[in-house]
């Protein structure tokens, strides 16, 4: 059994891009679940029911829920109070790694926490997984402490002070973008699209619906599939 | 309640605040959207209801000035008026450290935003909207995470993902080990 955990925005990319259909079609392969938790179906699919421009999306992706193209972590016998829990602390551990003035500033949400939490529970379940992300902030704490305090000095034109050393909570995760989920359909031949330039075409449409991928990456991978 | 933003930013909203008096009174477009950029860089740090409102009352009133003529707004004069003196309450309570009422004073200057005409309620509700997403897109390129910029601005994750698109994605990967290509296999790996 392996489990994708998907966080909001990787499913939105794709939903704004028109490629939901890839999700069953890549599901059809996989020996496993693909899963939102309650905090990412709160942001797709609650949230924008109610909002009359993405109403349409959010039914799309009740339809996937549905059909259980995505299933909520109670499939595997994951109560919400487990996640809700566990998604308090990682927020909170997150929300305070970054101090600026001598105030912590809250850098993540829920939905992308309550990802996190999921994939803890899975590890202890020894349940092999990875979580779809598409924004770097969440993946920078895990993959790369070290560039937090970088990136925050950068962004906010000011010095910030990152003072923990600790971020071994976040670094067992291993993280997917929409980016490389469009290569899997495309290496798989689930991309109805055919010709030269599709899998560039489909790199720079992730990246310009909230994929952190930059134009040196989609370079790089476009040419090492046209050198095979 | 507390104020949740240190003396010395007090200080500085202060200022701005009496900045953009001047601006909307001169209708000063260009100084409305500085003074909001930099409200916002404030919000990404201090988090605060009333740094979020102010940036999005004065970014709105800075498009309703450009687009005056279009509107048509009858009663412009009145609604200035109005705007600047709920800004100037704003300041006032905001020096007797009263932040409801600094909140409250505020919240006005937006109905007074939205209660400019009747007939141009919509639009209006459109020009706030767009400024939400604005100012979530800012605080994005602040180094927030999507989900919180949208959630402290009360707007959804759908509406800040193209928005989010357009931020230079920075190739940290690289220094720590996994390039482009290592993250396709891995992802190829693991979906068959």
């Amino acid at each position: 059994m392996k489990a994708l955990i998907f966080d909001s925005g990787t499913l939105i990319n794709l939903s704004l891009n028109g490629l939901l259909d890839i999700l069953p079609k890549l599901k059809e392969s996989f020996q496993g679940k693909f899963i939102i938790t309650p905090q990412v179906k709160a942001e797709i699919i609650d949230h924008p029911s109610n909002v009359p421009r993405f109403q349409l999306e959010a039914l799309r992706m009740n339809e996937l829920l549905n059909k259980k193209i995505l299933e909520l972590p109670t499939s595997l016998n994951i109560s919400q109070a487990l996640i809700d829990k566990s998604t308090r602390e990682f927020k909170d551990t997150a929300n305070h790694y970054v101090q600026m003035h001598n105030k912590w500033v809250e850098i993540v949400s829920d939905a992308e926490m309550s990802c996190l939490a999921l994939s803890n529970e899975l590890d202890k379940q020894k349940i092999e997984n990875m979580i779809a992300v598409d924004e770097r902030t969440t993946r920078i704490i895990s993959e790369n402490p070290k560039e937090l305090q970088a990136m925050m000095t950068r962004k906010l034109h000011e010095n910030v002070q990152v003072p923990s050393n600790n971020f071994a909570l976040f670094s067992k995760f291993h993280f997917i973008r929409s980016s490389e989920l469009v290569y899997v359909a495309y290496k798989k031949g689930l991309i109805s699209l055919k010709g030269p330039s599709v899998l560039e075409a489909l790199l720079y449409a992730t990246k310009f619906n909230g994929s952190a991928i930059s134009e040196d990456e989609i370079k790089e991978l476009v040419k090492s599939e046209k050198n095979k | 309640m507390d104020i949740p933003i240190p003396k010395e930013e007090v200080e500085h909203v202060k200022s701005i605040i009496s900045e953009a008096i001047t601006a909307i009174k001169q209708e000063d477009t260009l100084t409305l959207k500085n003074l909001s950029n930099q409200t916002i860089h404030s919000s990404a740090t201090f988090q605060d209801i009333g740094s979020i409102l102010f940036a999005i009352v004065i970014y709105s009133t800075g498009k309703i000035i450009e687009r005056k003529e279009q509107l048509g707004i009858k009663n412009w004069e009145e609604f200035k008026n109005n705007l600047t003196t709920a800004l100037e309450n704003a300041h006032i309570e905001l020096s007797k450290n009263n932040y409801p009422a600094y909140l409250k004073n505020l919240k006005e200057a937006r109905k007074d935003l939205t209660q400019v005409s009747p007939s141009l309620k919509e639009s209006i509700q459109d020009i706030l909207r767009k400024a939400s997403i604005n100012k979530a897109s800012k605080l994005y390129e602040h180094g927030l995470s999507i989900g919180q910029a949208a959630y402290l601005l009360g707007i959804t994750s759908w509406e800040l993902a193209e928005y989010a698109g357009h931020d230079k994605a920075e190739p940290y990967h690289h220094s720590h080990g996994f390039t482009i290509k290592e993250r396709a296999q891995r992802a190829l790996k693991f979906l068959s």
